[in-house]
């Protein structure tokens, strides 16, 4: 089994603090691989583990944070690791990302699964799996929260409002995790060690089959919830003040 | 484990960094751990480096390093309810003339470990060693959980909080007395207002040190475009204010809210500062295979006017790589401290050794600066009945201390320092 995990450098949004105009301070806050990205890599390295398949990480972009998400996660157990080296990474099309991730597949796979985050910390768009899956032309199963492997076949659950939903595909398949899949471990001293000394291999984007489109990035802005301030004076009636509350939630504010 | 170095660096701050970067020169196979995500993670530092260690052993620092401003401002402030004393001193040099320069330690710490990387030093994160090893009194290795890792030399660099030396019995058990709470917050506030509020030019920075009765000693340290404000605070005295407390007391103050009101506090920190000074040194800060470097041996200055530490880290942490290469592995690296004496290191410290007993001293902060910004008060208050120095000085001295008293203890305390 050979397995591929895509994994994003995202802002580190727990750590974010504002302008008093309320814009972010971007530039001074920390960067992390994405969590439910973690989560993709430690659902391969769980698969490695069972049925000794082949883990191979691939990250975008080409800072020093790049080199340590890509450390992070061979010390968790990756076996190989790739960097597509372009600048301005954080501006570029899902779709664009769609067709590295298909050039990669081309240059370094098959593979039976590609599994990856379901949406990063920072765009939250959950596009990017079902793009690949587009593009590569194989099934895609979204938003999974448990995997397992039966008989030859992926068995994907996935926790939605009306029910849970089980499905079941025969490898290639692509798969989005959320972060409820697992608990990524702590990665071990002698792990750590072994991923200082691993190789990361560069891939310039120039020699990638792919027409590089980007986005422009206008303006960040801080998350505001519109507050109603209804406010009724409950210190001559309180009756009619919960009353008056009671028909406000009841009409669904 | 099957691997085995030639020295492990237990820390990777100022101190351990420094001693795997001449040990790597001397071609030592070596391996620092560092417990937080990155070095410098853990670290709480105020923001002035003195630079003349720098100048010496990494010749080409003032290329890449991440320097924010030279510091040409030095102030002393008393900072009384709702007045300022200030003690300046300035000086108009060439950019890069000056002695020390602000930074913020997380970042210089990463420029650093990037150096010590390209000597083939592995630098590991996220590793908290939890133990030291010894076989008949010689260290030979350290314990990670359930891993151990073993060398010939084990270089101890963990900081001010000395857990690993306390827990093996090397070190005394840190007392209240000895320590202060170092309390820090760091403000964003664009460089221009940076500029024009504490008057200095883009790469010009300030260094003020703060007394004051509320909160006793503080500072400020200005970054590019941020400024880093800060509190130590003493846990035995008799505190008005809890410490958690304290900074907000700072930035409250009618002096400093008018500098830093309007920014945004990005960051929170505090951290044991070691106060004690050569009282605090440890006299045998090594051992067979072992060697204690930085702020864990004690190496921290404070003058009464510039407190160094990082700069003190460097210097032992060459000290002690020029100690390893020259002591056989199993015996006591003797010439380390010969090294610490022969570089006027421990000379120093112990000329500066009453300082620590006189800012340990209540009065210091409570007393003192109250009557200084009384008799400025009556001496710059013109009304109908002014008053000389001396009845200014008198009425502020009033029932706290005779002016004699006074003056034998300003004496004594200008002979410490």
């Amino acid at each position: 089994m050979r397995i591929l995990t895509l994994v994003k450098l995202t802002v580190d949004i727990s750590q974010l603090k504002y302008e008093s105009s309320g814009d972010p301070l971007m530039d001074i806050v920390p960067r992390k691989m994405g969590d439910s990205d973690k989560c993709a890599v430690e659902e391969a390295v769980r698969l490695k583990e069972k049925y000794n398949a082949h883990t191979v990480v691939v990250t975008i972009g080409s800072t020093l944070d790049h080199e340590r998400i890509i450390r992070d996660a061979y010390a968790m157990g990756i076996d190989e690791g790739y960097i597509v080296e372009v600048d301005g990474y954080e501006n570029l099309q899902a779709i664009t990302v769609g067709e590295i991730v298909k050039s990669i597949v081309e240059m370094t796979g098959p593979y039976d699964l590609i599994i990856l985050g379901a949406g990063s910390l920072d765009t939250h768009s959950y596009t990017l799996g079902p793009i690949i899956a587009s593009k590569i032309g194989i099934p895609v199963i979204a938003g999974v929260d448990s995997l397992n492997y039966i008989d030859g076949c992926f068995e994907a659950r996935c926790v939605m409002e009306d029910g849970t939903y089980i499905y079941r595909s025969k490898p290639p398949l692509i798969v989005t995790v959320t972060t409820e899949v697992n608990e990524p471990r702590i990665p071990t001293l002698k792990t750590i060690l072994k991923s200082k000394k691993m190789e990361i291999k560069r891939l310039k984007i120039e020699n990638l089959k792919v027409k590089l489109e980007k986005i422009n990035i206008l303006d960040i802005k801080r998350y505001v919830i519109q507050r109603k301030n209804i406010i009724w004076d409950a210190s001559e009636d309180l009756e009619k003040a919960i009353d008056n509350l009671f028909k406000l939630l009841v009409s669904g504010v | 484990m099957s691997e085995k170095y030639d020295v492990i660096v237990v820390g990777g701050g100022p101190a351990g960094l420094s001693t795997a970067y001449f040990l790597a020169d001397k071609g030592y196979n070596i391996i620092v751990l560092e417990r937080g995500s990155e070095p410098g993670s853990k670290n709480v530092f105020g923001g002035r480096i003195y630079s003349y260690p720098l100048d010496k052993y990494f010749p080409e620092w003032r290329k890449d390093a991440p320097i924010e401003r030279w510091v040409r401002r030095e102030v002393l402030s008393i900072l009384c309810k709702d007045s300022i004393v200030n003690l300046e001193y300035e000086i108009n040099r060439r950019l890069n003339g000056y002695d020390s320069f602000t930074a913020f330690l997380s970042r210089f710490l990463k420029w650093l470990a990037l150096k010590v990387e390209e000597k083939n030093v592995v630098v590991a994160t996220n590793v908290r060693v939890d133990e030291i090893l010894f076989r008949d009194d010689v260290a030979y290795g350290v314990r990670i959980g359930e891993d151990k890792l073993e060398a010939e030399y084990i270089v101890i660099a963990e900081g001010a909080n000395t857990l690993l030396l306390e827990k093996h019995g090397l070190r005394a058990k840190t007392s209240p007395r000895d320590i202060a709470v170092g309390i820090k917050e760091v403000i964003k506030l664009s460089r221009e207002k940076i500029n024009e509020r504490f008057s200095l030019r883009d790469e010009e920075g300030l260094a003020q040190f703060l007394i004051c009765p509320v909160f006793g000693a503080g500072f400020i340290y200005t970054m590019k475009e941020y400024v880093s404000i800060g509190v130590i605070y003493r846990p035995l005295f008799n505190n008005q204010v809890e410490a958690r407390d304290v900074i907000e007391e700072l930035r409250i103050h009618p002096h400093i809210s008018k500098l830093l009101g309007d920014g945004i506090p990005i960051e929170y920190s505090a951290h044991i500062v070691r106060e004690a000074g050569y009282r605090d040194l440890m006299h045998k800060p090594y051992g067979r295979s072992y060697i204690v470097v930085g702020d864990a041996a004690g190496l921290i200055l404070n003058t009464g006017f510039t407190v160094r530490g990082v700069d003190l880290a460097i210097e032992s942490g060459r000290l002690a790589a020029e100690a390893i290469e020259k002591t056989p592995p199993g015996e006591e690296p003797t010439l380390y401290m010969k090294l610490l004496q022969e570089k006027g290191i421990i000379t120093t410290l112990k000329k500066f050794r009453k300082v620590s007993t006189i800012l340990s001293d209540q009065r210091i902060y409570r007393e003192y600066p109250e009557i200084i910004c009384q008799i400025l008060e009556k001496i710059y208050t013109v009304d109908e009945l002014p008053e000389t120095l001396n009845e200014s000085l008198k009425k502020a001295v009033g029932g706290k201390t005779s002016i004699i008293r006074l003056i034998l203890q300003l004496l004594n305390m200008v002979r410490s320092l």
